[in-house]
């Protein structure tokens, strides 16, 4: 698998007031195609990801949106919670490999701040397990702090240990304009922010946002052709899901889609590891992002934070979730542009990107090539 | 519109009947131990009013584990052996169904 | 013939000391100790209502015998504060005990005798034949306007009855039931107001002590009885002083009313609160001991019970007795107890 990658652009991340939903999405879309070379009439399909849109904003089809801004007639919407970007684009690639398109264009985007802080935490709970953990008052937050605690004691870590994390994302944020967080963490700063869960604390969590950011695809033939400008390469990707309730899993201190998903993108690329530079981990808090590390195979159980202080610059270079800010449908796409923009930058071969949905009901790896 | 409909409440009534129901009982009462723990201080929609309320991941044996409230203590700890009791999990505003469902309560 | 085969009883954790009450409301704490004998009173937790604590009591009453739960044929519940205006506390009950569906059931109120009411229903269908077992539940979260002299005792529990018709499981066989009742405006609520009304002084003379003792002298009467063949007196508590006197007024000394004083330490829990005295009283009757119950419901009427202890009592299983529920407990500010009752 070798899907070149011609086109790419991000929206800056954050409070964006005056742009709606149908603005971000032309803002991406036009900006991608220019930076492609392309027109909207060049694309065959436009998958868009999106999470929240219809608990947001009452509305639902983005299509019709796309249609609207960018003319683009075939569009698919995928909506799979905070996996939905990294998920829009296998699709996409899918739909080039099957020779159904020469161009696809992929763009994720989310209106996170339509909503009040507490009004969108409402409604970023349907992404865990309903029956269960929502009915008797859980949330993400609630589900990653239990992980936390376990994974503390499993591996005698502090919460000060696991704020590597954070500080490293944060450090790394600084120097991309596009992200929302752009100032310098330490632990006092984390350890006087309010509790969220315990030991989650609220300047451990990364925030929701607006954004969007788009890709797009095309077939190795059209490349060619054209002599396109290729910025990338998609390699390999995989999808995988797991039980949404931690009461159903064998080990809290595994998401073990997210390992399932890591095995079929590297079998699909021939890539293993070793061979990675830069990793987009999870950290949406402390615990997911270490965790997406250790089972992307980068270290063993309990070793992620010892592996980021070993590779600072090598995990979340764009900041991560949590100094980007998370603009749940459009973060899958946001890592990919972030990785194909500092592979080239940084002369650093390969680079892959781990996005689940609320604690890992289902995860989406895609690995690129410079 | 409520949150539950009647239909979905009714399916879920012998889940969250079931484990309470013999509490205390010699030959099928259940208890469980406390696997990990949280306190939730920010709480979704319709437990504001409870926060901070502690949630444990309990395993009950056999493999089966479960979500839920630890009532009636300030404080748990890993391995602390716990029973099923039948509390309120949500009230559907004024005029909505109650909503009861399995807590746990700590075994001294 | 008819009797209790098991019982048991369920009281919140938390407290509430009378004294911090009086601090906050500017009360005289000596008075509400001396004049009402009110030290504490339990308080439920935000997710514990009549419902979850009638559950919590039946299951300490099944907890004691070993008998297939679909023997139950009816569940009565007794509650001037169940969980739904129409929706009865006692299917939900049933159903969560797990006892099937063939048995009758409903709600019942006689504000503080609900519950007394709900046990004649299940001793008349079982000693008629009607039904083999019977629930009979007592339970309130009882509510008392913030600064109101009620805010001392208005408390919360429940107390739970088994019945059956067979012999060999009967631990207190029922000797014989005088009720009475009248149009008495002693006490009460319309349905759309949160807090009752009561008469004050009127709630006592014309109301407490008229029924109470009528209806413990007709029983005695009708038994051929007098104070001096009963070991154990149960009445109604709204405080420590009313069944102390009602006691005195019938001829029973002190050590037949004694255990009516738990109301000193959990407070009044309303239908639960015969049938807790009741409970307590059965955690240490003897074979061969008489106890007489006489409730109290405002509005207003009393249900007398006579009972007598079997042999059968020594075989229970060990539960959770009710001093053990008195003693499990945990003290909270005044400005808990609002989180828990106000907000």
């Amino acid at each position: 698998m070798k899907i070149p990658i011609i086109g790419a652009y991000s929206t800056g991340f954050g409070d964006l007031w005056d742009k709606g939903m149908g603005d971000l999405l032309e803002e991406a879309g036009i900006n991608a195609l220019k930076s492609a070379g392309l027109t909207a009439k060049d694309v065959d399909a436009v998958y868009t990801a999106n999470a929240f849109s219809s608990k947001i904003s009452g509305h639902a089809p983005i299509c019709s949106l796309c249609f609207e801004r960018l003319g683009i007639s075939s569009s698919v919407c995928i909506s799979s919670g905070d996996a939905s970007g990294a998920i829009a684009i296998k699709e996409a690639a899918n739909l080039i490999m099957s020779g159904e398109a020469k161009y696809v264009l992929v763009i994720g985007a989310e209106k996170s701040t339509d909503l009040k802080t507490n009004e969108m935490l409402a409604v970023a709970q349907d992404t865990i397990d309903d029956k269960e953990e929502l009915f008797i008052g859980a949330t993400v937050q609630s589900q990653f702090a239990m992980i936390t605690r376990k994974y503390m004691s499993d591996f005698r870590l502090s919460r000060d240990d696991m704020s590597f994390i954070t500080i490293n994302s944060h450090k790394n944020g600084m120097t991309n304009k596009f992200a929302q967080f752009r100032f310098e963490l330490d632990v006092n700063k984390i350890n006087s922010s309010a509790f969220i869960a315990d030991p989650i604390k609220a300047l451990d969590c990364s925030m929701y946002c607006d954004g969007a950011s788009a890709i797009i695809l095309c077939s190795s033939g059209a490349a060619e052709k054209s002599k396109r400008n290729v910025l990338g390469y998609l390699l390999g990707s995989g999808i995988a899901s797991m039980p949404s309730p931690l009461s159903k899993r064998k080990s809290l201190t595994r998401i073990d889609s997210t390992a399932d998903a890591a095995a079929e993108a590297y079998k699909k690329s021939g890539i293993s590891p070793k061979d990675i530079g830069l990793i987009e981990s999870y950290d949406l808090v402390p615990v997911s992002g270490i965790i997406s590390i250790e089972d992307m195979g980068f270290a063993e159980k309990g070793k992620g934070i010892e592996f980021i202080k070993k590779h600072p610059q090598a995990v979340n270079q764009s900041g991560g979730l949590k100094s980007c800010g998370h603009a749940v449908g459009a973060t899958g796409i946001r890592q990919a542009v972030d990785i194909i923009k500092r592979l080239k930058k940084n002369s650093i071969k390969y680079g892959i990107s781990n996005t689940m949905n609320g604690t890992g009901s289902i995860s989406a790896v895609n690995i690129f090539g410079a | 519109m409520h949150r539950k409909s009647s239909p979905l409440m009714k399916r879920d009534n012998e889940r969250n009947y079931e484990l309470a129901r013999n509490t205390g009982h010699s030959n099928n009462s259940i208890t469980g131990t406390i696997e990990s723990f949280t306190r939730v201080y920010s709480a979704p929609l319709g437990f504001e009013n409870q926060a901070p309320y502690i949630l444990a991941l309990v395993s009950l044996g056999n493999g089966k584990k479960i979500t839920s409230q630890v009532v009636d203590c300030k404080e748990v700890r890993i391995g602390d052996k716990v029973e099923p009791c039948l509390r309120k999990v949500y009230v559907d505003g004024k005029d909505g169904l109650i909503h009861y469902g399995t807590k746990f309560r700590v075994i001294k | 013939m008819t009797g209790i085969i098991s019982y048991g009883a369920y009281i919140p954790k938390f407290r509430i000391k009378s004294e911090e009450i009086a601090k906050v409301q500017g009360h005289d704490p000596n008075y509400i100790l001396k004049e009402i004998l009110i030290e504490e009173k339990s308080v439920p937790s935000l997710d514990e209502d009549s419902m979850t604590m009638g559950f919590e009591a039946s299951l300490n009453a099944l907890k004691r015998v070993n008998i297939d739960r679909k023997r139950i044929g009816a569940v009565y519940s007794g509650s001037e504060s169940p969980a739904y205006a129409v929706k009865p506390n006692a299917s939900i009950i049933g159903e969560a005990l797990g006892i099937g569906m063939d048995y009758t059931s409903a709600d019942v109120e006689f504000a503080c005798k609900a519950g007394t009411a709900a046990m004649q229903m299940v001793f008349g269908l079982s000693k008629s034949g009607f039904i083999d077992c019977g629930l009979a539940i007592g339970s309130d979260t009882a509510q008392s306007p913030p600064g109101d002299l009620i805010e001392h005792t208005s408390s919360a529990g429940a107390a739970a009855i088994l019945v059956s018709n067979k012999e060999e499981e009967i631990i207190a066989k029922l000797e014989g039931m005088h009720s009475v009742s009248s149009d008495t405006p002693d006490f009460w609520r319309r349905p759309e107001e949160k807090y009752p009304q009561y008469a004050e002084r009127f709630t006592g003379a014309p109301a407490y002590f008229k029924h109470v003792v009528q209806s413990a002298k007709e029983l005695m009467k009708k038994t051929k009885t007098s104070p001096k063949d009963i070991s154990h007196v149960a009445f109604h508590t709204p405080n420590g002083k009313f069944p102390l006197k009602a006691g005195s007024m019938l001829g029973f000394d002190k050590s037949q009313l004694e255990s009516n004083l738990i109301v000193s330490k959990i407070g009044n829990t309303y239908s639960a609160a015969s049938m807790m005295v009741l409970t307590h009283i059965l955690d240490k009757a003897k074979e061969g001991e008489r106890i007489l119950l006489a409730s109290f419901g405002s509005g207003a009427g009393s249900d007398a019970f006579l009972f007598s202890v079997t042999k059968s009592i020594k075989n229970l299983n060990k539960a959770k007795t009710t001093q053990e529920y008195i003693d499990n407990k945990e003290y909270i500010s005044y400005g808990e107890y609002c989180k828990l009752t106000y907000l």
